[in-house]
């Protein structure tokens, strides 16, 4: 990733190949309490996200470091975020579905929309 | 043909190997989780059951992008599939279990509303500087509720679904309006045995008024008392003004006579942290200790203790009430150490949710939010709130979490009306900006009171929020303390099942 550091400002060019804007934004949310951030739509294969106006006592390097390490630990979140959306929908569905404790078991084979085996759920 | 019998493989009755039992099929599937850094070594990795793992830092990445090897790293492996990170079919075959679990975390739901508190007064003999509700004052007809509201409250609180009420007396001085007291738990009484309903009893007092009458009441009707202890005589008595100086000395009279009377275990004591508070968080501990008590609520400071919307100073006075909690925390488990049990109750709330499969009804810290999901508070004067900072924040003049008034809206109204919909959204950390990617989610909660009260905002931001920093930076404590001593791990299960 491209970076350019100015006396009162920083330049990150993260690749739109890797970094998705939902990434991006979910990763500067926590930096928005500390710091003026702006994302900028900078060309076909970049962002520019620019950090403006840092008070002069800012630790650069440190806040590069942190940017860079966010921004990975965001786009790891999002691979789980995208590879489990459907079982944690499942498992919040399954949770709170209606359960009878008194209706009977059926005791024919039923296809259960969800891929489940009905005769499987304990009640 | 003769058919010669081919001699039996003689089967060993050794255990196997791991290898043995794992599917053929060695890639794996990730299971929803989430992942922060605990230290500048350790992260963590946390799901949706609330199962957790502590792991040098890089684990996180490597799990994600399938690199654990089920050989050589087997006990990461096991782990990380036993506690339903990862799975060896697209869709785990524990997937019910799963979800009973999930189901479990969530079952305070089930019951909806159970603590129903009663502004009995709002009249009080103590003038503390903290304090936004209370008057100094003898007129009854103004500040005490009347009884046709008590009866109103009664009967909506009938209406909640849940089988089992807590009936909570606040004040002002609750004992002051004693008569009113006994009305409300003689109606209670009988119309729990029409609707079937289990009461439990809660007068918060400063017992500063209490008689031998009230004492006798109390045991009869098995009501149980919440008093406030500030800390030692230094702290408690400047924090709660009264003529005559005398609180602190009220509080432990009072508090002697009530375990002579009911008993040990039907008294407990609130501190209130104030500023002064910070600065004797030792001190605070042990008084507590002193007076027998083998358990201290070091409550966060209230957002009414806050610079309201005032983020600087908020996030500096959070900062200094974590120095104390975590200062006053060592005491606690100092004192455990030394063979006593001695437990802190915040830390208890969020370590029951770390260690046990259970939910904790706590109204700060669940999601949904405990507003009323949980509670509903009664004003003196009718008006119905959502939570008891929200009847705090309408003495401010703002009205924001008011449901609704006994005299015109009904039970529907009141608890499932437009006003209490509209806090819902604002209610779910697993929808709120910052915590839904917050490994520490299932231990935490959403507040949209605190939030509208601190930030202006019912949703809250998290990067400057009060409520986040100092939660995030508790239950991160818990863990590295769990992490640096497994004696201090063993205090914590003896208080989670104590
Ligand atoms: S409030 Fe903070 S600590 Fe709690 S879940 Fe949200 S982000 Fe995490």
């Amino acid at each position: 990733m491209e970076i350019k550091t100015y006396p009162t400002s920083i330049d990150f060019y993260p690749q739109k190949s890797i970094y998705t804007q939902e990434v991006l934004f979910k990763c500067l949310y926590w930096y928005g309490g500390d710091y003026e951030v702006e994302v900028i739509d900078h060309d076909a294969s970049c962002y520019c996200i620019r950090f403006q106006n840092l008070p002069s006592d800012t630790d650069q390097p440190t806040l590069i470091s942190n940017l860079k390490r966010d921004l990975h630990d965001y786009k790891l979140r999002d691979i789980v975020q995208q590879e489990t959306q459907n079982i944690r929908d499942l498992l919040v569905a399954k949770a709170f579905a209606f359960e009878d404790p008194d209706e009977i078991i059926p005791d024919t084979e039923i296809s259960d929309p969800v891929g489940f085996d009905p005769l499987s759920v304990s009640l | 043909m003769i058919k010669i019998a081919e001699t039996p493989v003689k089967k060993s009755r050794k255990f196997l190997g791991a290898a043995y039992f794992r599917s053929e099929n060695t890639g794996y599937h990730l299971l929803p989780f989430r992942f922060m850094r605990l230290s500048e070594e350790k992260e963590i990795l946390v799901n949706d059951l609330g199962e957790y793992l502590i792991c040098p830092k890089g684990t996180a990445a490597q799990v994600i992008r399938k690199e654990v090897d089920p050989i050589t790293q087997e006990t990461l492996y096991a782990d990380l599939l036993s506690g339903f990170f990862i799975s060896e079919t697209p869709i785990p075959p524990l997937l019910e279990v799963m979800a009973t679990r999930y189901r479990t975390k969530k079952s305070f739901l089930d019951h909806f509303t159970s603590l129903h508190i009663f502004v009995i007064t709002l009249r009080c003999e103590h003038t503390c500087h903290y304090c936004q509700v209370s008057r100094v004052s003898e007129d009854k007809n103004a500040f005490d509720m009347s009884r046709q509201h008590i009866d109103k409250g009664i009967a909506l609180m009938m209406q909640s679904p849940n089988p089992h009420l807590t009936m909570e007396f606040q004040g002002g001085e609750a004992l002051l309006a004693f008569d009113n007291i006994v009305y409300a738990v003689e109606q209670t009484k009988q119309q729990a045995l029409l609707h079937e309903k289990r009461i439990t009893y809660v007068i918060c007092t400063n017992l500063a008024p209490v008689t031998e009458t009230m004492l006798a009441y109390r045991k009869d009707n098995d009501i149980l008392i919440s008093t406030s202890l500030d800390g030692p005589e230094y702290v408690h008595n400047p924090n709660r003004h009264k003529k005559g100086k005398d609180s602190y000395q009220l509080a432990l009279k009072g508090i002697q006579q009530c375990r002579e009377t009911l008993g040990n275990d039907q008294v407990s004591a609130l501190l209130t942290t104030s500023n002064l508070s910070l600065s004797y968080p030792l001190e605070i501990v042990d008084e507590y200790f002193q007076q027998g008590f083998s358990s201290i609520f070091l409550r966060p400071i209230s957002p009414f203790g806050f610079a309201v919307r005032n983020e600087k100073k908020n996030k500096y006075d959070t900062g200094r009430f974590l120095e104390f909690y975590k200062t006053a925390l060592d005491r606690i488990i100092q004192y455990n150490l030394d063979g006593h049990f001695y437990r802190e109750d915040y830390a208890t709330i969020i370590l029951k949710k770390i260690l046990t499969p259970f939910p904790v009804g706590y109204v700060d810290l669940q999601s949904p939010a405990g507003i009323i999901n949980n509670v509903i508070v009664f004003n003196y004067d009718g008006k119905v709130y959502a939570s008891d900072e929200a009847r705090m924040l309408a003495e401010m003049k703002d009205d924001t979490f008011l449901l609704g008034h006994l005299d015109e809206h009904g039970y529907n109204e009141i608890f499932y009306g437009q006003k209490a919909l509209s806090f819902t959204a604002a209610s779910i950390y697993e929808s709120l900006p910052g915590c839904s990617e917050c490994a520490f989610q299932p231990y935490c909660g959403a507040d949209p009171v605190f939030n509208h009260a601190t930030q202006g905002d019912i949703y809250g931001y998290r990067p400057t929020s009060a409520f986040c920093q100092k939660n995030m930076e508790i239950i991160r404590h818990l863990f590295l303390l769990m992490e640096s001593d497994k004696r201090i791990e063993k205090i914590f299960h003896s208080w989670v099942n104590s």
